[in-house]
C-alpha cells in the first residue's frame, strides 16, 4: 500500500519551488463567478488626474498581441506554456497619460482588489486578455477582460477587471489583507506575508 | 455554475482560529444587518482561503487563510460575531 | 463535615468547559469498509475517545502525504449517536483525496479525523416528522438522522440518483419501508425506472422509483406525508449546490417557508 501521496509533484526547470504541475486550467474564485458579456466590459484606468476608460472596441483598438507564458497558483499548481491574447498595459497607461506613481490597486467587477507596484504592470509582460489558447476568455477565467501579470502568483491577475487606480500609497488587496505577500513571486515563494 | 459550499464547511476551521465552539454561532452582516447562522454562510473554498460570504447580500463577512498551520482570520464584513454558550455535554 | 451527596441535578447540570478537545487531529484507524456503489464506500472508524454524534454533523479529515503535503476536507458522518463514526465517501473524479478513500485506504490503516462538528444542519430527535431530501452522495447526512428519528413520527426520505446503481444505503432503506418505519421516493436523473422483474428480489422493489429529476408532485406528496407544513416538520436538504437550490425552490413552491429549511451544500 503507497498511502496518500497527494498529486504528483512532478520536476522541471520552469517551476517555481512547491508547485506542481497541472494540464487542466483549475477555476479559482473567492466569490460568484461574474458573467458580463463584451459589451457590458469597460476598463477604467486613472491616476486621480488623468482618466481613460476603454470599452471593448476601444481596447481592440491597439491590436492584439500573443504571449506565450507559464503561470503559477499560489495554491500549488501552475501550467506551463499557455497562450494568451490581449493588450499590454503599458499601451493603456501610455494612451492615458498618466503618471509614474509608484502603486496600483486593481478592481473588478464583484469588488475583488489587488495591489501591483507600477513596475510589474509596466515593465515585464502584464496585459489585458481576452483570449485565451485562441478561445475567447471564458467567465470563469475572468472573461471577457483579466489582468495578466505571469511573473507573479495568478491572484494578481484579477478576472473581471474593471479598474485601474495609480496611486502614491500602497494598500492591501483582498488576500494581501487576508495575509498574503505583498508582491508574490512565486519564484522567491512568496506565498505569505513575511516569506 | 456554483462554486460555494455551505458555511458548516468551515466551522472547524473558524472555530478553532477563534478559540471557541462556533457551531451554534451567528453573523451579523455589515454589508446589509441581515443576521445568520454560520452554517448558512456561502463558503468559496477553491481559493487561496476560505471565503464567507453574507446569504443574504453575497458581501464578504470573514476571510480565513492558512498560514504554517495557523489560521489568519479577518473579519472585515462581520458587525457582530455571536456564540452560543457551550451546552451541557450530554453524558455527564 | 460529613460527606454528603450533592443534590441530585446540581452536577448534572455542569457545563463542559474546554469545548475545544473535539476539534484537536485524532488518529482514527479504518476498522471496516462497506462498499456503497461502485463509487462511493463507508468507512467505518475506530477513533479513541469518540464522544459520539448528533446526527447531521461532520468531520474534517486530513491526510498527509511522505513527503509532508497535507490536503483537508470535510465529509458528513453517516452514523448516528451512540455509533462509531462512519463516513460515505463518494468519489469525485479528477479528486486529490475522494479516490484515496473510496480505491485506496485499506482495513487497520489511519487517517486523522477531527470532530464532530456542527450545530445547524443536525437532528437532536425531537417529536416532529422528518422530511429528508438528499442528492447523490447528500444521504450521508440524511442516514444518519433517519436512524435518530423518533419511530412515532413519519419519516419520509426523497432522494435523488443518476441511476439505481448509485443509490447509496439501498438496503438499509427498503428495510425500514419494508418495516413501515420510512418512506421512500427515489428519483433517476439519467435511467429509466426499472421494470418489475429486473427490480425483482433486489432492494429496489420496495422503493418507489420514478424517472427525471425530482419533480414538485413528488415534493408536494412528500411534505403532505409529512402532514403538511402545519405539523411543523423537521426539514434537511443535502447534496450539490444546484440541487439544493432546486429542492429549496420546489419546498417553497409546496408552500414550506425557505427559511425553515436546513441545506447542507457541498459544492
Amino acid at each position: 500500500m503507497a498511502g496518500f501521496q497527494g498529486r504528483p509533484r512532478a520536476r522541471d526547470d520552469r517551476l517555481p519551488p512547491g508547485q506542481y504541475l497541472t494540464r487542466d486550467f483549475p477555476v479559482l474564485t473567492a466569490g460568484p463567478t461574474e458573467v458580463l458579456s463584451p459589451d457590458e466590459w469597460q476598463l477604467t484606468i486613472t491616476d486621480g488626474t488623468s482618466t481613460g476608460t476603454f470599452d471593448w472596441d476601444g481596447l481592440h483598438a491597439f491590436g492584439l498581441e500573443t504571449l506565450t507564458t507559464d503561470i503559477h497558483c499560489v495554491t500549488h499548481w501552475s501550467k506551463l506554456g499557455t497562450t494568451w491574447r490581449g493588450v499590454r498595459v503599458s499601451t493603456l497607461f501610455d494612451v492615458v497619460g498618466v503618471d509614474d506613481l509608484p502603486y496600483a490597486l486593481v478592481t473588478s467587477y464583484g469588488g475583488y482588489t489587488t495591489n501591483l507596484q507600477l513596475e510589474d504592470l509596466v515593465e515585464r509582460d502584464a496585459m489585458i486578455a481576452v483570449e485565451f489558447e485562441g478561445e475567447p476568455l471564458e467567465s470563469e477565467h475572468g472573461g471577457p477582460a483579466r489582468l495578466l501579470v505571469p511573473h507573479l502568483y495568478l491572484w494578481k491577475s484579477a478576472k473581471w477587471v474593471s479598474r485601474i487606480d495609480l496611486v502614491e500609497e500602497d494598500t492591501p488587496g483582498f488576500w494581501e489583507a487576508a495575509g498574503y505577500h505583498n508582491h508574490g513571486d512565486p519564484f522567491l515563494e512568496q506565498r505569505y506575508h513575511g516569506d | 455554475m456554483s462554486h460555494y459550499v455551505d458555511g458548516n464547511a468551515v466551522l472547524g476551521a473558524f472555530s478553532l482560529a477563534l478559540g471557541t465552539d462556533l457551531s451554534e454561532g451567528s453573523l451579523e452582516c455589515a454589508g446589509c444587518g441581515s443576521s445568520h447562522a454560520i452554517a448558512q454562510t456561502r463558503v468559496y473554498l477553491r481559493c487561496p482561503g476560505m471565503v464567507l460570504r453574507c446569504p443574504e447580500c453575497g458581501g464578504v463577512e470573514v476571510v480565513i487563510v492558512e498560514i504554517d498551520h495557523r489560521l489568519n482570520v479577518t473579519l472585515s464584513g462581520v458587525l457582530a460575531l455571536r456564540i452560543a454558550p457551550p451546552r451541557a455535554s450530554p453524558t455527564t | 463535615m460529613t460527606d454528603r451527596p450533592s443534590p441530585s441535578g446540581t452536577r448534572a447540570r455542569a457545563l463542559r468547559v474546554a469545548p475545544l478537545v473535539h476539534l484537536a487531529w485524532r488518529q482514527a484507524t479504518v476498522a471496516l469498509v462497506v462498499a456503497e456503489t461502485p463509487d462511493a464506500r463507508t468507512l467505518v472508524l475506530d477513533v479513541p475517545g469518540w464522544p459520539g454524534s448528533v446526527a447531521g454533523q461532520h468531520v474534517d479529515v486530513r491526510l498527509t502525504a511522505p513527503d509532508g503535503y497535507q490536503a483537508t476536507r470535510s465529509y458528513s458522518l453517516a452514523s448516528g449517536p451512540g455509533e462509531p463514526a462512519a463516513l460515505t465517501v463518494q468519489e469525485v473524479p479528477g479528486g486529490e483525496v475522494s479516490p484515496y478513500l473510496v480505491r485506496d485506504i485499506a482495513v487497520d490503516e489511519t487517517v486523522e479525523l477531527r470532530g464532530p462538528i456542527g450545530g445547524y444542519f443536525v437532528w437532536t430527535g425531537a417529536r416532529r416528522p422528518l422530511l429528508l431530501v438528499g442528492g447523490g452522495s447528500g444521504l450521508a447526512p440524511l442516514r444518519a438522522m433517519w436512524r435518530a428519528a423518533d419511530p412515532a413520527e413519519p419519516v419520509v426520505v426523497v432522494a435523488s440518483v443518476t441511476e439505481p446503481a448509485r443509490l447509496l444505503y439501498a438496503v438499509e432503506l427498503a428495510e425500514r419501508v419494508a418495516a413501515g418505519d420510512v418512506s421512500a421516493t427515489v428519483h433517476l436523473s439519467r435511467a429509466d425506472v426499472p421494470d418489475d422483474t429486473e427490480r425483482a428480489g433486489t432492494p429496489l422493489q420496495a422503493l418507489t422509483l420514478r424517472a427525471g429529476r425530482v419533480a414538485s408532485t413528488t415534493v408536494t406528496q412528500a411534505l403532505t406525508a409529512c402532514g403538511g407544513t402545519e405539523a411543523d416538520p423537521g426539514v434537511f436538504v443535502c447534496g450539490p449546490t444546484t440541487f439544493v437550490e432546486a429542492m429549496i425552490h420546489l419546498l417553497a413552491g409546496a408552500g414550506l417557508d425557505p427559511r425553515s429549511v436546513r441545506a447542507e451544500r457541498f459544492g
